[in-house]
């Protein structure tokens, strides 16, 4: 089982269960609040993308269409919920 | 004999599974050089998947703006703990299958079923996490017709929750071929990366819904 679990793809889960810490504890915040829980939320989906769905070898087509995904919907929703 | 990388059949015994052909191919330029995991049919649906999820954001977003203190009070309504423990669940459960393709990919074979079985048990507590939860709104009065938030509450978790009863199906097909390399039989590696990388897309459209759903304020 070592050979499985020692990977870089345990550690990368051991990271996105912290992030998901951050961003719970930064619920409340207001848009500082919003920034925070809104990129790391975007951070924890572009390394899912990268590590779990194996995109960082895959070809640049593939990574740009995950990170252009993530900057839109980052962007998108942080404009929205400043205009309202 | 390796296999080719991306090629359908691989057997578990005295071959290499991971073949990973970096070197370029004939013609292939900066943007196509790299491996696709699973077939490349797939990350149409895929992304064509987060493009309507990226429209559902927005279209949430708009009417948020219209109604943003009615958004911030019924986003307290919701039941935050079931949230966070159904995020880890996915985080969970979408490392089990990573490792349980690289198990299957590394021939410890025991190993593949062990961690397609936590998958699966995983994605089988995120449905009866929603049971409750939905379950508790409902009995509360709280339908989709309520208002504008639980109209988009409803309709976003629940064609996420469209996906994730399709994707229990592919972890009970990543789960059968987790068992057939543990039996030395045939596998197709490109069918496990297709299953794998659909319900990691599942965790990764939950990272996004529940910040915006339970977080926002």
């Amino acid at each position: 089982m070592g050979a499985i679990v020692r990977s870089g793809v345990s550690v990368v889960y051991l990271v996105l269960v912290v992030m998901t810490a951050v961003s719970w504890s930064a619920a409340s915040q207001g848009f500082t609040g919003t920034f925070v829980i809104m990129t790391v939320g975007f951070g924890k989906a572009f390394l899912i993308g990268l590590f779990f769905m194996e995109l960082l070898h895959a070809p640049r087509v593939l990574q740009g269409l995950l990170g252009l995904w993530c900057v839109a919907c980052w962007a998108g929703i942080l404009a929205f919920y400043m205009a309202g | 004999m390796s296999v080719a990388a991306g090629s359908s059949i691989g057997k578990t015994g005295g071959e290499s599974l991971e073949t990973w052909n970096n070197e370029p191919k004939k013609g292939a330029t900066w943007l196509r050089r790299g491996r696709v995991p699973g077939e490349p049919g797939l990350w149409i649906l895929i992304f064509g998947d987060m493009a309507l999820f990226l429209l559902l954001f927005g279209g949430f977003m708009i009417e948020r703006a219209k109604e943003v203190d009615l958004f911030r009070r019924c986003s307290d309504t919701l039941h935050l703990n079931i949230g966070l423990v159904n995020t880890v669940i996915l985080l969970t459960s979408s490392i089990a299958v990573a490792l349980a393709v690289r198990a299957v990919r590394i021939k410890t074979k025991t190993w593949g079923p062990i961690f397609a079985w936590l998958a699966l048990l995983c994605g089988l507590a995120f449905l009866f996490n929603k049971y409750l939860e939905w379950g508790d709104l409902i009995r509360g009065g709280i339908i989709p017709t309520t208002n504008n938030f639980y109209l988009w509450y409803f309709i976003m978790t629940g064609v996420h929750l469209a996906h994730v009863l399709i994707g229990t199906c592919v972890l009970v097909y990543i789960l059968r071929l987790t068992r057939r390399a543990h039996l030395d039989q045939a596998v197709s590696i490109a069918g496990l990366e297709c299953g794998a990388s659909y319900w990691h897309m599942v965790d990764l459209l939950w990272v996004i819904l529940f910040p915006l759903l339970y977080l926002m304020r």
